[in-house]
């Protein structure tokens, strides 16, 4: 069987993140000890090839988000090693840090909080650049900013105006200009278009896209909408209860899911066709609690194929299929 | 009214007195819902849809909003048909929560943290019903099995925050439906959860109403949603309607540029995996309240759009057969364009 392969295939990997673990401790007691953790993130490993958008969905609560930010070393893994165009980022000091931060860039997902309502368009755009001191005199930066206004689709007149006079579509745009301004390689997206409305969507998706193939940018696209990273992603992560279930190209993921709790997130997904009829696998109950979670497989308890021997043991990330790699022990179904 | 009519609402408009002007949030909005059925009312942000249900439970913040038109005729549970507009604040007193119930967003910020679930499940079964505090509380048990919280009579004595999100909304439609309203309003009720949780309360909604056999107004900006829950719908842009139709012909074959344009700018995971083609926004960006652009409100943004047309008339909402209205003075232009006959 011949997989699909992503473009970027032959390339190597830019991001690679090995056996991550993120725990969140919880204090308590008069001695403040650590009475339990939080594993939000809990032994996750993947790559990101260079040039591909690899998409990570997940519920809340999945440790998507961690994951994004661990990456940036934003927050300090607890485990594990993360390694970007080669180099083993996890521990170096800050100082070192720097150089790969121009090279890591996060877009967030609230364009209302993430731009500071007391700056103009042009001094936020050009803060990464007076911080990592790139394009030299105030003029050279002025320009740049301008450039990378009419890159986002924005007027380049509104350069001093302030974020307030902007709608969220608009100052979307204005937090990927920034993320852009210092010619990153590496583009976090964390849930850059869940706070846009349906019309904007589109727009902010479309842009992005432009933008990935005119820079060359690699993306870790992070949503809960499994729609929208399924349109944009070359390939894509599913993560449950800080565990990646699932990792194969889009595809695939939508035609032959091969992990139960990815057959049951794409159903559960509401199509905008009144003509569809679809069995509708609801899965029962919540989430369960990242500070204690189930034994074995994570997602058991809420598994319509779960067997015995699912409590038992933690299912790897195997490859089932040429590029295709799902955390379930049980090969007989799906 | 007909008699099989539970809800019209006539001409309706609610605007905003503000410093800045204005706002005319809803601006003559029409529509009816049959005992039953479920409508569902779908737009962006800014197009009106929460202050149009607000308005229907005469909950609108005065000052600075007030009804300033329009009608909205309700058949009470007595058969009486009252225009809810003009009802004093104790006779509504008496309709919300008995008649029409309404179930919000956020589950967490419409409950009471300091009261137990089983207090405010109660609360309106003591208030609407008469029964005692005892029997109240016999009952909301009762309703929390009904939306299939499990341990019903253990879980009376918890409070909001040790819930679920999934559990409190839940909750919240326990006590909605505690008093057999014959209208739900749901505004947005699972757009805070996830899609897993979300699947979960819309089957419920959808059982309950078979049992229960209430109407649902649906406010939500999910098409995927409307086409799942929905008899009917209602396209609001700006403040106004501007389409209305049964939900396959409003997905199916959609006459006003703007549905249109919000259906193709949804990512279709089942078209997607097919053809990888690009998105087709709709350009420009929703208006500001304030400065409505002349016309029809949507035509700067308008890929049919036609000057001297579209920007000097107000265009009416048509009947272009069998119960689709349309508000576009193009449609039938557009129509022949697209190759589709009527």
């Amino acid at each position: 069987m011949s997989v699909p392969t992503p473009k970027a295939a032959a390339t190597e990997n830019l991001v690679e993140v090995k056996n991550l673990k993120k725990w969140f401790p919880i204090r308590g007691g008069i001695l403040s000890r650590v009475v339990a953790n939080v594993k939000a993130v809990n032994d996750v490993s993947f790559n990101v090839r260079k040039g591909e958008v690899l998409g990570l969905v997940g519920e809340s609560g999945s440790g998507k988000t961690t994951v994004g930010r661990t990456i940036l070393r934003l927050i300090e893994p607890t485990d594990g090693s993360i390694k970007f165009a080669g180099n083993d980022i996890t521990r170096i000091p800050k100082s070192e840090l720097r150089t790969y931060r121009r090279k890591m860039q996060i877009i967030f997902q609230d364009p209302f909080a993430s731009l500071n309502p007391r700056m103009t368009v042009g001094d936020i755009i050009a803060e990464p650049l007076v911080i990592h001191n790139l394009e030299g005199s105030a003029q050279a930066r002025t320009e740049r900013v301008a450039e990378l206004l009419q890159l986002v689709g924005l007027n380049p007149d509104h350069i001093r105006r302030y974020p307030h006079e902007f709608s969220g579509g608009q100052r979307q745009r204005i937090g990927i200009a920034r993320a852009l301004a210092v010619r990153p390689e590496f583009i976090v997206a964390d849930e850059p278009v869940s706070a846009l409305d349906v019309s904007i969507q589109a727009q902010v998706v479309n842009l992005l896209q432009d933008l990935k193939e005119q820079l060359g940018l690699t993306v870790l696209f992070i949503a809960h909408d499994l729609a929208v990273v399924e349109y944009i992603s070359d390939r894509i992560a599913v993560m449950y209860l800080g565990k990646i279930m699932e990792l194969t190209t889009s595809k695939n993921l939508y035609r032959s899911p091969k992990h139960p709790y990815t057959e049951a997130l794409l159903s559960a997904i509401p199509m905008p066709d009144p003509t569809l009829k679809r069995e509708r696998i609801v899965l029962q109950g919540d989430i369960p609690s990242p500070i204690n979670p189930p034994s074995g497989c994570v997602f058991r308890t809420r598994c319509r194929y779960a067997i015995k021997e699912c409590a038992e043991t933690v299912p790897e990330l195997r490859e089932v299929a040429p590029g295709h790699f799902k955390a379930c022990i049980r090969d007989d179904i799906l | 009214m007909d008699d099989k009519r539970l809800l019209e609402v006539k001409d309706l408009k609610v605007h905003f007195f503000t410093d800045d002007g204005v706002v005319k949030a809803v601006d003559g909005v029409s529509f009816h819902i049959d005992k039953g059925e479920t409508l569902a009312v779908v737009g962006e942000s800014g197009s009106g849809k929460s202050v149009t249900s607000l308005a229907i439970m005469r909950l609108i913040p005065n000052p600075p909003g007030r009804i300033v038109g329009g009608e909205i005729l309700f058949r009470g549970k007595d058969g009486q048909v009252k225009d809810l507009a003009k009802q004093d604040e104790a006779s509504m007193r008496k309709i919300r929560g008995n008649d029409i119930a309404m179930i919000f967003q956020e589950p967490m910020t419409s409950l009471n943290p300091v009261y137990t679930v089983g207090d405010q499940i109660a609360e309106a079964i003591v208030l609407h019903q008469g029964k005692s505090k005892k029997e109240a509380l016999e009952l909301s048990a009762e309703m929390l099995d009904l939306v299939g919280i499990p341990e019903p009579r253990k879980r009376l004595s918890n409070y909001p925050h040790q819930m679920s999100g999934g559990m409190r909304q839940r909750v919240m439609i326990a006590m909605a439906l505690s008093c057999n309203p014959s209208l739900l309003i749901a505004d947005e009720p699972t757009t805070a959860l996830d899609v897993t949780i979300q699947a979960q309360i819309l089957e419920l909604m959808y059982k309950l109403q078979e049992e229960i056999g209430m109407s649902i107004l649906f406010i939500t900006h999910n098409l995927g949603v409307v086409a799942e829950m929905a008899d009917r719908v209602v396209v609001m842009y700006a403040g106004r309607a501007v389409e209305e139709a049964d939900v396959t012909p409003t997905f199916k074959r959609p006459k006003h540029p703007y549905t249109m344009g919000l259906l193709n700018s949804v990512p279709r995971l089942d078209l997607a995996a097919e053809h990888q083609q690009r998105l087709e926004a709709i350009p420009g960006n929703v208006p500001n309240p304030l400065r409505l652009p002349s016309g029809c409100a949507f035509h700067p943004r308008c890929k049919y759009f036609q000057a001297g047309r579209c920007d000097t008339d107000i265009p009416l909402l048509q009947d272009t057969g069998g119960g689709h209205m349309v508000r576009c003075v193009r449609w039938a232009e557009i129509q022949a364009e697209q190759g589709v006959t009527a």
